[in-house]
Protein backbone atom coordinates (compact mmCIF):
# COMPACT_ATOMS: atom_id res chain seq x y z
CA UNK A 1 0.00 0.00 0.00
CA UNK A 2 2.68 2.63 0.81
CA UNK A 3 4.48 1.71 -2.38
CA UNK A 4 1.13 2.12 -4.26
CA UNK A 5 0.84 5.90 -2.67
CA UNK A 6 4.43 6.59 -3.46
CA UNK A 7 4.21 5.83 -7.30
CA UNK A 8 0.85 7.58 -7.51
CA UNK A 9 2.55 10.55 -5.90
CA UNK A 10 5.48 10.35 -8.20
CA UNK A 11 3.60 10.34 -11.04
CA UNK A 12 2.07 13.59 -9.75
CA UNK A 13 5.06 15.44 -9.27
CA UNK A 14 6.39 14.35 -12.57
CA UNK A 15 3.37 15.36 -14.66
CA UNK A 16 2.60 17.93 -13.27
CA UNK A 17 -1.09 20.03 -13.23
CA UNK A 18 -1.85 20.65 -16.96
CA UNK A 19 -4.43 23.10 -18.28
CA UNK A 20 -5.77 24.25 -21.64
CA UNK A 21 -6.54 27.26 -23.60
CA UNK A 22 -9.08 27.93 -26.16
CA UNK A 23 -10.54 30.81 -27.49
CA UNK A 24 -11.48 32.80 -30.91
CA UNK A 25 -10.10 34.68 -33.44
CA UNK A 26 -11.65 37.55 -35.13
CA UNK A 27 -11.57 40.02 -37.94
CA UNK A 28 -11.83 43.78 -37.13
CA UNK A 29 -12.95 45.45 -40.27
CA UNK A 30 -14.96 44.32 -43.16
CA UNK A 31 -13.03 41.56 -44.83
CA UNK A 32 -11.80 41.45 -48.60
CA UNK A 33 -14.70 40.18 -51.21
CA UNK A 34 -14.83 36.58 -51.94
CA UNK A 35 -13.14 35.57 -54.95
CA UNK A 36 -14.00 32.13 -56.80
CA UNK A 37 -10.99 29.92 -58.07
CA UNK A 38 -11.34 29.32 -62.09
CA UNK A 39 -10.53 25.65 -62.46
CA UNK A 40 -11.24 25.28 -65.83
CA UNK A 41 -7.17 25.13 -66.60
CA UNK A 42 -7.44 21.16 -65.53
CA UNK A 43 -11.27 19.68 -66.32
CA UNK A 44 -11.20 17.09 -63.89
CA UNK A 45 -10.71 19.82 -61.31
CA UNK A 46 -13.70 21.99 -62.93
CA UNK A 47 -15.92 18.64 -63.02
CA UNK A 48 -15.26 17.57 -59.10
CA UNK A 49 -17.05 20.62 -57.67
CA UNK A 50 -20.80 21.57 -58.04
CA UNK A 51 -21.37 24.29 -56.12
CA UNK A 52 -18.27 27.16 -56.65
CA UNK A 53 -14.90 26.96 -54.62
CA UNK A 54 -13.46 30.36 -52.86
CA UNK A 55 -10.48 31.48 -52.45
CA UNK A 56 -8.84 30.26 -48.92
CA UNK A 57 -6.38 32.90 -48.27
CA UNK A 58 -8.88 34.62 -45.44
CA UNK A 59 -12.02 32.57 -44.97
CA UNK A 60 -14.32 34.61 -41.99
CA UNK A 61 -18.13 33.94 -41.42
CA UNK A 62 -20.87 35.83 -40.84
CA UNK A 63 -20.06 36.87 -37.44
CA UNK A 64 -16.29 37.99 -38.96
CA UNK A 65 -14.95 34.68 -37.08
CA UNK A 66 -11.67 33.49 -39.03
CA UNK A 67 -10.80 30.44 -39.95
CA UNK A 68 -7.68 29.01 -40.81
CA UNK A 69 -5.74 30.80 -37.84
CA UNK A 70 -2.42 29.11 -36.01
CA UNK A 71 -2.72 29.20 -32.61
CA UNK A 72 0.47 28.56 -30.94
CA UNK A 73 2.40 28.73 -28.38
CA UNK A 74 6.00 30.67 -28.57
CA UNK A 75 9.44 29.54 -26.48
CA UNK A 76 8.14 26.79 -24.52
CA UNK A 77 11.05 23.93 -23.88
CA UNK A 78 9.44 20.32 -24.85
CA UNK A 79 11.12 17.90 -23.28
CA UNK A 80 7.99 14.73 -24.87
CA UNK A 81 8.18 12.75 -27.43
CA UNK A 82 7.17 13.52 -31.09
CA UNK A 83 3.12 12.54 -31.61
CA UNK A 84 3.09 9.34 -32.98
CA UNK A 85 -0.28 10.25 -35.40
CA UNK A 86 0.14 11.08 -38.89
CA UNK A 87 -1.42 14.34 -39.97
CA UNK A 88 -3.13 14.05 -43.55
CA UNK A 89 -2.64 16.74 -46.27
CA UNK A 90 -4.73 15.91 -48.87
CA UNK A 91 -5.21 16.84 -52.33
CA UNK A 92 -9.10 16.65 -53.38
CA UNK A 93 -10.67 18.23 -56.06
CA UNK A 94 -7.75 20.47 -56.74
CA UNK A 95 -7.67 22.22 -53.50
CA UNK A 96 -5.48 21.18 -50.43
CA UNK A 97 -7.47 20.05 -47.31
CA UNK A 98 -6.69 20.98 -44.96
CA UNK A 99 -5.76 24.27 -46.09
CA UNK A 100 -3.29 25.49 -42.77
CA UNK A 101 -1.74 23.20 -40.63
CA UNK A 102 0.75 22.52 -38.01
CA UNK A 103 2.96 19.35 -38.04
CA UNK A 104 6.00 18.67 -34.76
CA UNK A 105 9.06 18.06 -36.47
CA UNK A 106 9.63 14.60 -37.21
CA UNK A 107 5.98 13.77 -37.23
CA UNK A 108 5.18 11.85 -40.12
CA UNK A 109 3.08 13.60 -42.82
CA UNK A 110 0.98 11.27 -45.40
CA UNK A 111 -0.11 13.68 -48.47
CA UNK A 112 -2.51 12.22 -50.29
CA UNK A 113 -3.99 12.82 -53.82
CA UNK A 114 -8.21 11.82 -54.02
CA UNK A 115 -8.03 13.41 -57.30
CA UNK A 116 -8.19 11.22 -61.34
CA UNK A 117 -5.60 14.01 -62.69
CA UNK A 118 -1.73 14.65 -61.70
CA UNK A 119 -0.29 17.27 -58.73
CA UNK A 120 2.89 18.10 -57.98
CA UNK A 121 3.38 18.61 -54.61
CA UNK A 122 5.95 21.73 -54.06
CA UNK A 123 6.64 23.09 -50.36
CA UNK A 124 8.42 26.45 -50.28
CA UNK A 125 10.31 26.19 -46.76
CA UNK A 126 13.64 28.43 -45.66
CA UNK A 127 14.85 26.40 -42.82
CA UNK A 128 14.07 22.66 -44.26
CA UNK A 129 14.72 21.60 -47.89
CA UNK A 130 12.87 22.79 -50.46
CA UNK A 131 11.29 19.79 -51.73
CA UNK A 132 9.29 19.21 -55.16
CA UNK A 133 7.35 15.40 -55.31
CA UNK A 134 5.30 14.15 -58.60
CA UNK A 135 2.33 12.84 -57.68
CA UNK A 136 0.75 11.20 -60.71
CA UNK A 137 -2.29 10.02 -60.96
CA UNK A 138 -1.39 6.45 -60.00
CA UNK A 139 0.87 7.80 -56.93
CA UNK A 140 -2.11 8.17 -54.13
CA UNK A 141 0.01 8.43 -51.01
CA UNK A 142 3.09 9.93 -50.07
CA UNK A 143 4.87 10.14 -46.82
CA UNK A 144 6.99 12.65 -45.74
CA UNK A 145 8.44 14.64 -42.37
CA UNK A 146 10.19 17.93 -41.85
CA UNK A 147 13.12 17.84 -39.51
CA UNK A 148 12.97 21.59 -38.24
CA UNK A 149 10.67 23.47 -36.92
CA UNK A 150 9.65 26.70 -38.83
CA UNK A 151 7.32 29.16 -39.24
CA UNK A 152 4.27 29.02 -41.58
CA UNK A 153 5.53 28.56 -45.01
CA UNK A 154 3.73 28.25 -48.66
CA UNK A 155 3.08 24.39 -49.98
CA UNK A 156 2.27 24.57 -53.91
CA UNK A 157 0.90 23.01 -57.47
CA UNK A 158 2.45 24.32 -60.07
CA UNK A 159 0.14 22.21 -62.22
CA UNK A 160 -2.63 24.36 -60.53
CA UNK A 161 -1.82 27.71 -60.31
CA UNK A 162 -4.86 27.99 -57.53
CA UNK A 163 -3.92 25.45 -54.85
CA UNK A 164 -1.82 26.38 -51.84
CA UNK A 165 -1.68 25.84 -48.60
CA UNK A 166 0.96 26.66 -45.32
CA UNK A 167 2.39 24.18 -42.91
CA UNK A 168 3.93 25.24 -39.69
CA UNK A 169 6.48 23.03 -37.83
CA UNK A 170 6.85 23.15 -33.96
CA UNK A 171 9.08 21.78 -31.46
CA UNK A 172 6.23 20.82 -29.25
CA UNK A 173 2.59 20.01 -29.54
CA UNK A 174 0.96 22.64 -28.23
CA UNK A 175 -0.48 24.44 -31.56
CA UNK A 176 -4.11 24.66 -33.33
CA UNK A 177 -5.82 25.57 -36.10
CA UNK A 178 -9.44 27.69 -36.24
CA UNK A 179 -12.38 25.72 -37.28
CA UNK A 180 -14.62 27.49 -39.21
CA UNK A 181 -16.39 29.28 -36.39
CA UNK A 182 -12.78 30.58 -35.21
CA UNK A 183 -12.57 28.66 -32.60
CA UNK A 184 -9.44 26.63 -31.33
CA UNK A 185 -8.20 24.57 -27.82
CA UNK A 186 -4.65 23.70 -27.26
CA UNK A 187 -4.48 21.07 -24.17
CA UNK A 188 -2.41 19.14 -21.83
CA UNK A 189 -0.35 22.61 -21.23
CA UNK A 190 1.95 22.76 -18.30
CA UNK A 191 0.89 25.25 -15.57
CA UNK A 192 2.98 28.63 -16.20
CA UNK A 193 2.84 32.18 -18.60
CA UNK A 194 2.93 31.74 -22.10
CA UNK A 195 3.08 33.90 -24.77
CA UNK A 196 0.58 32.51 -27.14
CA UNK A 197 0.90 33.64 -30.73
CA UNK A 198 -1.81 34.16 -33.83
CA UNK A 199 -0.86 33.89 -37.34
CA UNK A 200 -2.79 34.42 -40.75
CA UNK A 201 -2.31 33.73 -44.01
CA UNK A 202 -2.92 37.86 -45.54
CA UNK A 203 -1.74 39.08 -42.39
CA UNK A 204 1.67 37.15 -42.42
CA UNK A 205 4.26 37.89 -39.75
CA UNK A 206 2.37 40.61 -38.30
CA UNK A 207 0.86 38.02 -36.19
CA UNK A 208 -1.04 38.93 -32.75
CA UNK A 209 0.33 37.79 -29.16
CA UNK A 210 -1.49 37.61 -26.25
CA UNK A 211 0.30 36.48 -22.97
CA UNK A 212 -1.60 33.70 -21.37
CA UNK A 213 -1.28 31.87 -17.83
CA UNK A 214 -2.22 28.33 -17.70
CA UNK A 215 -3.43 26.49 -14.58
CA UNK A 216 -5.38 23.63 -13.61
CA UNK A 217 -8.16 24.03 -16.20
CA UNK A 218 -9.25 26.16 -18.93
CA UNK A 219 -8.09 29.18 -19.92
CA UNK A 220 -9.74 31.40 -22.36
CA UNK A 221 -7.99 33.82 -24.70
CA UNK A 222 -9.49 35.72 -27.51
CA UNK A 223 -7.24 37.01 -30.75
CA UNK A 224 -8.39 40.06 -33.45
CA UNK A 225 -6.76 40.74 -36.54
CA UNK A 226 -7.44 44.50 -37.32
CA UNK A 227 -7.68 45.42 -40.59
CA UNK A 228 -5.19 47.85 -41.14
CA UNK A 229 -6.01 51.18 -41.98
CA UNK A 230 -4.86 53.61 -45.19
CA UNK A 231 -3.01 55.87 -43.37
CA UNK A 232 -0.21 54.88 -41.17
CA UNK B 1 22.61 21.12 -99.98
CA UNK B 2 23.35 24.32 -99.35
CA UNK B 3 19.88 25.10 -99.98
CA UNK B 4 18.62 22.64 -97.65
CA UNK B 5 21.12 23.78 -94.61
CA UNK B 6 19.95 27.57 -95.16
CA UNK B 7 15.54 26.11 -95.15
CA UNK B 8 16.50 24.46 -91.67
CA UNK B 9 18.81 27.78 -90.16
CA UNK B 10 15.64 29.03 -91.32
CA UNK B 11 13.38 26.80 -89.68
CA UNK B 12 15.30 26.60 -86.86
CA UNK B 13 15.46 30.06 -86.30
CA UNK B 14 11.76 30.62 -86.58
CA UNK B 15 11.13 27.87 -83.89
CA UNK B 16 13.27 28.97 -81.28
CA UNK B 17 11.46 32.70 -81.34
CA UNK B 18 8.37 30.04 -80.59
CA UNK B 19 10.18 28.58 -78.47
CA UNK B 20 11.23 31.50 -76.35
CA UNK B 21 7.44 32.56 -76.34
CA UNK B 22 5.95 29.08 -74.86
CA UNK B 23 9.41 29.48 -72.56
CA UNK B 24 8.22 33.09 -71.08
CA UNK B 25 4.79 31.85 -70.78
CA UNK B 26 6.51 29.15 -68.50
CA UNK B 27 7.21 31.85 -65.97
CA UNK B 28 4.34 34.06 -66.39
CA UNK B 29 1.68 31.35 -65.40
CA UNK B 30 4.62 29.94 -62.92
CA UNK B 31 4.23 26.38 -64.16
CA UNK B 32 8.29 25.58 -64.09
CA UNK B 33 8.02 23.12 -61.26
CA UNK B 34 4.61 21.41 -62.88
CA UNK B 35 6.65 18.73 -63.95
CA UNK B 36 9.00 17.93 -61.01
CA UNK B 37 10.97 15.52 -62.69
CA UNK B 38 13.69 16.09 -65.80
CA UNK B 39 14.67 14.53 -68.14
CA UNK B 40 11.53 12.35 -67.52
CA UNK B 41 8.11 13.71 -66.97
CA UNK B 42 6.15 12.46 -64.27
CA UNK B 43 8.34 9.22 -64.57
CA UNK B 44 7.26 8.86 -67.80
CA UNK B 45 9.59 9.09 -71.02
CA UNK B 46 9.11 12.62 -71.61
CA UNK B 47 7.88 11.49 -75.18
CA UNK B 48 5.27 9.00 -74.58
CA UNK B 49 3.95 11.55 -72.05
CA UNK B 50 0.26 11.26 -73.02
CA UNK B 51 -1.29 14.79 -74.33
CA UNK B 52 -4.82 14.41 -72.05
CA UNK B 53 -2.06 14.14 -68.72
CA UNK B 54 -1.18 17.99 -70.17
CA UNK B 55 -2.82 19.73 -68.03
CA UNK B 56 -2.62 23.02 -65.98
CA UNK B 57 0.69 23.89 -66.06
CA UNK B 58 1.73 20.76 -67.72
CA UNK B 59 0.95 22.31 -70.87
CA UNK B 60 2.84 24.74 -70.93
CA UNK B 61 6.43 23.08 -69.53
CA UNK B 62 5.82 20.29 -71.32
CA UNK B 63 5.19 21.54 -74.55
CA UNK B 64 8.65 23.41 -73.99
CA UNK B 65 10.51 20.51 -73.36
CA UNK B 66 8.86 19.03 -76.58
CA UNK B 67 9.62 21.91 -78.97
CA UNK B 68 13.13 22.51 -76.84
CA UNK B 69 13.75 19.21 -78.18
CA UNK B 70 13.13 19.58 -81.59
CA UNK B 71 15.03 22.92 -81.88
CA UNK B 72 18.16 20.58 -80.19
CA UNK B 73 17.97 17.87 -82.96
CA UNK B 74 17.27 20.79 -85.72
CA UNK B 75 20.73 22.24 -84.68
CA UNK B 76 22.37 19.13 -84.16
CA UNK B 77 21.35 18.15 -87.74
CA UNK B 78 22.39 21.19 -89.28
CA UNK B 79 25.66 21.37 -87.66
CA UNK B 80 26.61 18.20 -88.74
CA UNK B 81 25.66 19.17 -92.36
CA UNK B 82 27.53 22.38 -92.35
CA UNK B 83 30.61 20.45 -91.35
CA UNK B 84 30.49 18.23 -94.36
CA UNK B 85 29.22 21.15 -96.72
CA UNK B 86 31.69 23.76 -98.80
CA UNK B 87 30.46 26.63 -96.32
CA UNK B 88 33.18 28.74 -94.86
CA UNK B 89 35.10 28.40 -92.06
CA UNK B 90 33.21 31.40 -90.23
CA UNK B 91 29.63 28.86 -91.13
CA UNK B 92 31.16 26.48 -89.25
CA UNK B 93 32.46 27.44 -86.08
CA UNK B 94 29.41 29.58 -86.02
CA UNK B 95 27.40 26.50 -86.08
CA UNK B 96 29.65 24.83 -83.74
CA UNK B 97 29.44 27.69 -81.20
CA UNK B 98 25.46 27.47 -81.89
CA UNK B 99 25.59 23.57 -81.18
CA UNK B 100 27.61 23.97 -77.76
CA UNK B 101 24.33 26.52 -76.88
CA UNK B 102 21.65 24.89 -77.45
CA UNK B 103 22.99 21.58 -75.27
CA UNK B 104 24.29 24.02 -72.32
CA UNK B 105 20.81 25.51 -72.78
CA UNK B 106 18.93 22.58 -72.47
CA UNK B 107 21.38 21.32 -69.11
CA UNK B 108 20.57 24.89 -67.73
CA UNK B 109 16.44 24.33 -68.43
CA UNK B 110 17.03 21.06 -66.34
CA UNK B 111 19.24 22.58 -63.29
CA UNK B 112 16.25 24.79 -62.89
CA UNK B 113 14.05 22.57 -62.79
CA UNK B 114 15.86 20.28 -59.91
CA UNK B 115 16.84 22.90 -58.44
CA UNK B 116 13.69 24.92 -57.88
CA UNK B 117 14.48 28.03 -59.92
CA UNK B 118 17.10 29.58 -58.48
CA UNK B 119 17.27 33.29 -59.63
CA UNK B 120 20.07 33.49 -61.36
CA UNK B 121 19.45 30.01 -62.47
CA UNK B 122 16.62 30.92 -64.53
CA UNK B 123 17.81 34.31 -65.17
CA UNK B 124 20.68 32.52 -67.20
CA UNK B 125 18.44 30.19 -68.95
CA UNK B 126 16.56 33.09 -70.36
CA UNK B 127 19.64 34.83 -71.31
CA UNK B 128 21.42 31.87 -72.78
CA UNK B 129 18.02 30.99 -74.66
CA UNK B 130 17.76 34.45 -76.35
CA UNK B 131 21.61 34.55 -77.37
CA UNK B 132 20.93 31.30 -78.83
CA UNK B 133 18.03 32.74 -80.90
CA UNK B 134 20.67 35.39 -81.80
CA UNK B 135 23.08 32.49 -82.76
CA UNK B 136 20.30 30.90 -85.27
CA UNK B 137 19.57 34.17 -86.77
CA UNK B 138 23.21 34.92 -87.84
CA UNK B 139 23.60 31.24 -89.20
CA UNK B 140 20.28 31.57 -90.80
CA UNK B 141 22.10 34.84 -92.59
CA UNK B 142 25.62 33.82 -93.35
CA UNK B 143 23.96 30.34 -95.54
CA UNK B 144 21.62 32.41 -97.21
CA UNK B 145 22.84 32.31 -101.36
CA UNK B 146 21.91 36.19 -100.89
CA UNK B 147 24.57 36.91 -98.68
CA UNK B 148 27.40 35.63 -100.99
CA UNK B 149 25.68 36.89 -104.11
CA UNK B 150 25.04 40.83 -103.07
CA UNK B 151 28.05 42.82 -102.39
CA UNK B 152 29.29 44.34 -99.03
CA UNK B 153 28.93 48.15 -98.79
CA UNK B 154 32.07 49.55 -97.03
CA UNK B 155 30.86 51.60 -94.60
CA UNK B 156 32.70 53.92 -91.79
CA UNK B 157 33.52 53.05 -88.68
CA UNK B 158 31.23 54.87 -87.13
CA UNK B 159 28.18 52.98 -88.08
CA UNK B 160 29.83 50.15 -87.25
CA UNK B 161 30.39 50.99 -83.59
CA UNK B 162 27.02 51.77 -83.25
CA UNK B 163 25.49 48.53 -84.62
CA UNK B 164 27.44 46.64 -81.81
CA UNK B 165 26.37 49.28 -79.00
CA UNK B 166 22.85 48.85 -80.01
CA UNK B 167 23.43 44.58 -79.89
CA UNK B 168 25.19 44.87 -76.37
CA UNK B 169 22.59 47.58 -74.80
CA UNK B 170 19.45 45.55 -75.48
CA UNK B 171 21.58 42.05 -74.97
CA UNK B 172 22.53 43.83 -71.23
CA UNK B 173 18.55 45.40 -70.99
CA UNK B 174 17.79 41.42 -71.71
CA UNK B 175 20.09 40.51 -68.36
CA UNK B 176 18.60 43.32 -65.98
CA UNK B 177 14.92 41.54 -67.46
CA UNK B 178 15.85 38.70 -66.81
CA UNK B 179 16.59 39.33 -63.44
CA UNK B 180 13.66 41.79 -62.59
CA UNK B 181 11.72 38.89 -63.81
CA UNK B 182 13.12 35.86 -61.92
CA UNK B 183 13.65 37.61 -58.68
CA UNK B 184 10.15 38.84 -58.96
CA UNK B 185 10.70 42.69 -59.09
CA UNK B 186 7.72 43.33 -61.98
CA UNK B 187 5.29 44.21 -59.50
CA UNK B 188 7.38 46.48 -56.93
CA UNK B 189 5.16 49.22 -58.59
CA UNK B 190 1.51 48.86 -59.51
CA UNK B 191 2.18 52.33 -61.74
CA UNK B 192 3.27 53.53 -64.83
CA UNK B 193 5.20 55.33 -65.74
CA UNK B 194 5.76 56.74 -62.15
CA UNK B 195 7.19 54.22 -59.60
CA UNK B 196 5.25 54.03 -56.57
CA UNK B 197 3.89 57.58 -56.92
CA UNK B 198 7.51 59.31 -57.85
CA UNK B 199 9.88 59.67 -60.41
CA UNK B 200 13.03 58.65 -58.93
CA UNK B 201 12.62 55.86 -55.85
CA UNK B 202 14.42 56.38 -52.71
CA UNK B 203 15.68 52.97 -51.79
CA UNK B 204 15.83 54.08 -48.21
CA UNK B 205 14.76 51.53 -45.36
CA UNK B 206 11.84 54.09 -44.22
CA UNK B 207 11.07 54.40 -47.79
CA UNK B 208 10.37 50.61 -48.49
CA UNK B 209 8.50 50.43 -45.24
CA UNK B 210 6.33 52.88 -45.70
CA UNK B 211 5.77 51.15 -49.87
CA UNK B 212 5.43 47.69 -48.27
CA UNK B 213 2.95 49.17 -45.24
CA UNK B 214 0.65 50.59 -48.24
CA UNK B 215 1.04 46.83 -49.80
CA UNK B 216 0.05 45.03 -46.80
CA UNK B 217 -3.47 47.01 -46.81
CA UNK B 218 -3.91 46.97 -50.83
CA UNK B 219 -3.62 43.06 -50.52
CA UNK B 220 -7.15 44.04 -48.18
CA UNK B 221 -8.94 45.09 -51.74
CA UNK B 222 -7.27 43.16 -53.80
CA UNK B 223 -7.58 39.65 -54.72
CA UNK B 224 -4.13 39.54 -55.42
CA UNK B 225 -1.18 38.73 -52.51
CA UNK B 226 1.29 41.37 -52.56
CA UNK B 227 4.43 40.33 -50.79
CA UNK B 228 6.80 42.76 -49.57
CA UNK B 229 9.60 44.26 -51.66
CA UNK B 230 13.30 44.76 -51.11
CA UNK B 231 15.22 47.78 -51.90
CA UNK B 232 17.27 45.44 -54.53
CA UNK B 233 13.90 44.23 -56.07
CA UNK B 234 13.12 48.32 -56.74
CA UNK B 235 16.18 48.91 -57.72
CA UNK B 236 16.71 46.32 -60.48
CA UNK B 237 13.14 47.43 -61.75
CA UNK B 238 13.91 50.78 -61.67
CA UNK B 239 16.93 50.25 -63.65
CA UNK B 240 15.29 48.29 -66.19
CA UNK B 241 12.73 50.56 -66.91
CA UNK B 242 15.44 53.97 -67.08
CA UNK B 243 17.84 51.76 -69.57
CA UNK B 244 14.74 51.26 -71.57
CA UNK B 245 13.81 55.18 -72.17
CA UNK B 246 17.63 55.35 -72.75
CA UNK B 247 17.40 52.63 -75.19
CA UNK B 248 14.69 54.30 -76.86
CA UNK B 249 16.18 57.50 -77.32
CA UNK B 250 19.67 55.79 -78.56
CA UNK B 251 18.13 53.73 -81.25
CA UNK B 252 16.50 56.76 -82.53
CA UNK B 253 20.13 57.98 -83.03
CA UNK B 254 20.92 54.83 -84.51
CA UNK B 255 18.13 55.21 -87.20
CA UNK B 256 18.35 58.53 -88.09
CA UNK B 257 22.24 57.81 -88.92
CA UNK B 258 21.24 54.68 -90.62
CA UNK B 259 18.84 56.67 -93.18
CA UNK B 260 21.53 59.30 -93.82
CA UNK B 261 23.84 56.24 -94.57
CA UNK B 262 20.83 55.48 -97.17
CA UNK B 263 21.27 51.86 -95.63
CA UNK B 264 18.16 49.53 -94.80
CA UNK B 265 14.91 51.63 -95.26
CA UNK B 266 12.33 49.37 -93.46
CA UNK B 267 14.26 47.73 -90.61
CA UNK B 268 15.13 50.76 -89.08
CA UNK B 269 10.96 51.55 -88.69
CA UNK B 270 10.08 48.04 -87.82
CA UNK B 271 13.03 48.68 -85.26
CA UNK B 272 11.19 51.84 -83.47
CA UNK B 273 7.67 50.42 -84.32
CA UNK B 274 9.10 47.12 -82.01
CA UNK B 275 10.91 49.39 -79.45
CA UNK B 276 7.74 51.18 -78.75
CA UNK B 277 5.56 48.95 -78.61
CA UNK B 278 8.04 46.68 -76.21
CA UNK B 279 7.71 50.51 -74.08
CA UNK B 280 3.78 49.62 -74.00
CA UNK B 281 4.18 46.00 -73.31
CA UNK B 282 6.25 46.87 -70.37
CA UNK B 283 3.70 49.03 -69.19
CA UNK B 284 1.23 47.08 -69.77
CA UNK B 285 3.24 43.99 -68.07
CA UNK B 286 3.03 46.47 -64.73
CA UNK B 287 -0.76 48.16 -65.03
CA UNK B 288 -2.32 44.53 -65.26
CA UNK B 289 -0.35 42.77 -62.78
CA UNK B 290 1.39 40.96 -64.94
CA UNK B 291 -1.55 39.24 -67.41
CA UNK B 292 0.51 35.93 -68.54
CA UNK B 293 0.05 36.85 -72.48
CA UNK B 294 1.07 40.47 -72.35
CA UNK B 295 4.09 39.31 -69.94
CA UNK B 296 5.40 36.48 -72.48
CA UNK B 297 4.52 39.15 -75.68
CA UNK B 298 6.90 41.60 -73.86
CA UNK B 299 9.64 38.73 -73.45
CA UNK B 300 9.28 37.66 -76.94
CA UNK B 301 8.90 41.20 -78.62
CA UNK B 302 12.65 41.42 -76.48
CA UNK B 303 13.96 38.82 -78.39
CA UNK B 304 13.05 40.27 -81.99
CA UNK B 305 14.54 43.52 -81.30
CA UNK B 306 17.31 41.82 -80.21
CA UNK B 307 17.28 39.52 -83.21
CA UNK B 308 16.96 42.67 -85.93
CA UNK B 309 19.81 44.19 -83.90
CA UNK B 310 21.86 41.09 -84.48
CA UNK B 311 20.87 41.03 -88.03
CA UNK B 312 21.31 45.26 -88.69
CA UNK B 313 24.70 44.67 -86.94
CA UNK B 314 25.89 41.45 -88.92
CA UNK B 315 24.98 43.41 -92.32
CA UNK B 316 26.99 46.76 -91.57
CA UNK B 317 29.85 44.51 -90.59
CA UNK B 318 29.47 42.45 -93.53
CA UNK B 319 32.60 43.29 -95.62
CA UNK B 320 34.76 42.43 -92.53
CA UNK B 321 33.26 39.32 -92.15
CA UNK B 322 33.27 38.02 -96.16
CU1 LIG C 1 -2.56 20.24 -58.48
Amino acid sequence: MKRLISILVLTTLTVGICGSISGTVNFDGKGPKKKKLKMDADPVCGKSHQTPVYRQDFVMDDNNNLANVIVYLKNIDFKGSVTKTQVVLDQKGCVYSPHVMGVMKGQEILIKNSDATLHNIHGLPKVNTEFNFAMPKVLKEKKMTLVKSEDAFKVKCDVHPWMSAYVQVFDHPYFAVTSNDGSYKIDNIPAGTYEVVAWQEKFKDKTVAHQVTVADGNSKQNFTFVKPSKKK
Amino acid sequence: MKKIIHILAVFTMLLTFFLIFVGALIKSTEAGLSVPDWPTTFGENMFLFPYSSMVGGIFYEHSHRLIASIVGFCILLNTILIQFSNFNKFVKIISLITLCAVITQGILGGLTVLYFLPAWLSASHGTLGQTTFCLTIILAVITSPKWYKNKAVKLNSKIRKLSFIAVAMVWTQLIIGAIVRHTESALVALDFPKINDTWIPSFKDDAIEKINYERFVQSFDFVLNLDPITSGQLLIHFMHRSFGYIIFLFMIYYCFNLYKNKLFMTTPIILILLISTQIALGALTVLSKKEFIVTSLHVSNGAAILGILVYLCLNINKSKLL
